[in-house]
């Protein structure tokens, strides 16, 4: 009987032995990563590299911000996109002809840009928009997280800020080599900007954006990625039968804002200067001001009374700081990348919100004028 | 040993009763969706319902959103936990077990009888919303031009009657095999108790816990191996061209979970004590 006992006991060991072997396999062929080969990098090298092409690349990409920013009415989508995980999917041949999709599980939103015009299609709402014109400055969308776009635009905003080379790491099945990026503004909350790109194209396959303290807070992700031109056929945005076809222009959102009747940006807040805005002459964005240059810079939007009001509560109740203002009433609040702030009156409101110091935000927000209605 | 078991499991009035049931909730949305044409906003409400109403093609694709969370884990649950554990408690297994048959062999024949069961109510509950969609919806803008057949996919670009059968061929197959993963935890569970609900329930508490660690940033890092982070990915089947990243990802999650489940059943059952 003790001799059975034991025969048993060995077998249901052996067996159950095989098994964990078998699922510590299998989870550490998922989780373990491959080696980096070895990579002589100069980072400024890289850095010109990286600035001077966009090379043709057909990817997926995930981007997952952890940015802690408060909910504000109407910018909802553009907040998710710094909040939670986006699915990118990118089919680039050239700055001026790509489309990037963003991937939702009921759908998705595709921006195609073709030969300086924009269509957006929603299959939510069965729409294609055409869109005329540029805006100097819009809100936040999807193909702004794929990780080429990202490490260009960062990398543009800080021409001057120094680099140093980072480890290779294994992105997308591929060895890259990495470059550091430190502000030296010391009014920016970035404190370093990370990018991985691929050896041989300088096509950049990672992005991760860290505060001065603690672990990166925006991560961009090419998982796969093949170097090949799209195919014409995925690069042309199809109207399904049945679907809308709108046509509108940047100069819409300009309307909009016209509508509040803001006075002119002030020249100058909290010691920056207004930077001068691009786009189309029909677009622009009245009583809009972006201050500040390279990674510490914040943009200043007018506001209904009540959008302001709401973005005020909601921060207030998000941790915010009420700030003391002569009239109306005004909130900061601070996340360890991006700053918020947001004053309102009886019959108008504005929002600031950038990449500096909260307290910057809050000088600025302080020296603003009350924003009375023009005659 | 399988035929024996695929014939028992088609005798089973409770196997045709999840069937049933199974295909009854898409048609009882479909009717009410037809009568009232109040579809939910785009955005909202499971994947594809709010564009069912202008193409009812589309309604395969919106059933199986609809019964994947819920209905479809509880049927499997059912089915799978009364794997053994229904013999057992019936008094049947140790009979069975008398007779020259392995117990490996036995476990084969039980997974592939769950396998039967998913991959029927997977297509059972596809072809029944796709007569009751297209019945209660039509065909689509499409009709009218010329184009009947073709849906809209995701990406915006039509996808042809050809394309969305076999689409629709690769969602039931990819939907039947992520329910087979819950079968084989189920039929693991059910080889360690002679009580069938008892390991429904437990297939089910993974279930919730696999979907209430999903949203979790806290669990980010298990977020991938979590069983019910795939489900979801067949939906990218339907985007123009397709994306197989995330099918892939969840095809071989799927795989290794319906090995370990399996491996883990067998290697209790082998030595079990078998007294009931």
């Amino acid at each position: 009987m003790a001799v059975w006992r034991d025969v048993a006991a060995q077998r249901f060991s052996r067996r159950w032995l095989l098994v964990a072997a078998g699922a510590a396999g299998l989870v550490a062929a998922g989780a373990v990563p491959w080696p980096a080969g070895a990579v002589d990098v100069d980072a400024t090298a890289l850095r010109r590299r990286i600035l001077g092409s966009v090379p043709p690349h057909v990817g997926y990409a995930e981007s997952t911000g952890r940015l802690g920013l408060p909910q504000i009415p109407q910018l909802e989508s553009a907040i998710a996109l710094f909040t939670s995980t986006t699915r990118i999917r990118a089919f680039v041949a050239g700055s001026d002809r790509w489309r990037v999709d963003q991937l939702t599980p009921a759908g998705e939103r595709d921006t195609y840009r073709l030969d300086g015009v924009e269509y957006v299609w929603d299959f939510g709402g069965d729409q294609l928009t055409r869109v005329v014109g540029e805006a100097p400055i819009r809100l936040p969308r999807a193909a702004d997280l794929l990780p080429p776009e990202l490490a260009r635009r960062l990398l543009r905003l800080a021409p001057a800020d120094p680099v140093t080379t980072l480890p290779a790491r294994r992105v997308a099945g591929r060895t890259a080599m990495g470059l550091r990026l430190t502000p030296s503004d010391p009014a920016t909350t970035i404190g370093t900007v990370d990018i991985w790109a691929d050896p041989a194209t300088a096509l950049p396959l990672r992005v991760e954006v860290a505060p001065h303290t603690g672990p990166p807070l925006l991560t961009s992700e090419l998982l796969e990625v093949d170097d090949r031109t799209p195919d014409p056929s995925e690069l042309t945005p199809a109207v399904p039968p049945g679907a809308a076809t709108v046509s509108t222009s940047a100069a819409d959102v300009s309307g909009a804002l016209r509508q509040l009747d803001a006075p002119p940006p002030p020249a100058q807040l909290a010691g920056r200067s207004r930077m001068p805005l691009s786009g189309t002459p029909d677009a622009r964005l009245p009583g809009v001001g972006i201050y500040g240059t390279g990674l510490a810079a914040f943009a200043l939007i007018p506001a209904t009374a009540d959008l302001a009001g709401r973005v005020v509560d909601n921060a207030a109740v998000a941790g915010g700081t009420m700030v003391e203002v002569p009239s109306g009433r005004a909130v900061r609040l601070a996340t360890p990348l991006v700053s918020v702030a947001a004053r309102t009156s009886r019959r108008s409101g504005v929002l600031l919100i950038g990449t500096v110091v909260p307290e910057l935000l809050e000088q600025a927000v302080r020296e603003l004028p009350a924003r009375r209605r023009r005659a | 040993m399988i035929g024996v078991e695929l014939g028992l499991m088609l005798r089973r009035r409770r196997v045709w009763l999840c069937w049933v049931l199974l295909c009854a909730l898409p048609a009882l949305v479909a009717v009410l969706l037809a009568t009232t044409r109040l579809a939910p906003a785009p955005g909202q409400g499971p994947a594809f319902l709010s564009a069912v109403v202008s193409n009812g093609q589309l309604f395969p694709a919106a059933a199986l959103a609809l019964v994947l969370p819920v209905f479809l884990p509880i049927t499997v649950a059912v089915v799978a936990g009364d794997a053994v554990a229904g013999e057992a408690s019936s008094g049947m297994l140790r009979y069975l077990l008398v007779r020259p048959v392995g117990r490996l062999r036995l476990l084969v024949a039980k997974l592939v009888s769950t396998a039967a069961f998913v991959l029927i109510a997977v297509a059972l509950v596809t072809l029944t919303s796709y007569v009751v969609g297209v019945a209660a919806f039509g065909f689509g803008p499409g009709a009218s031009l010329g184009g009947a057949g073709g849906i809209t996919s995701l990406s915006g670009a039509v996808i042809t009657p050809g394309e969305l059968a076999v689409r629709t061929a690769a969602v039931v197959g990819y939907l039947a095999l992520c329910m087979l993963a819950l079968g084989a935890i189920g039929l693991f569970f059910s080889t360690l108790t002679d009580s069938p609900l008892a390991a429904a329930l437990g297939v089910l508490a993974v279930v919730v816990t696999s979907a209430s660690l999903l949203p979790l940033d806290a669990a980010a890092a298990l977020r991938f191996y979590l069983p019910t982070t795939h489900w979801l990915a067949w939906i990218d089947l339907y985007r123009v061209p397709i994306l197989w990243t995330a099918v892939r990802q969840g095809a071989e999650v799927q795989v290794s979970y319906v090995l370990v489940a399996f491996g883990a059943a067998w290697a209790n059952f082998a030595t079990k004590d078998v007294t009931s």
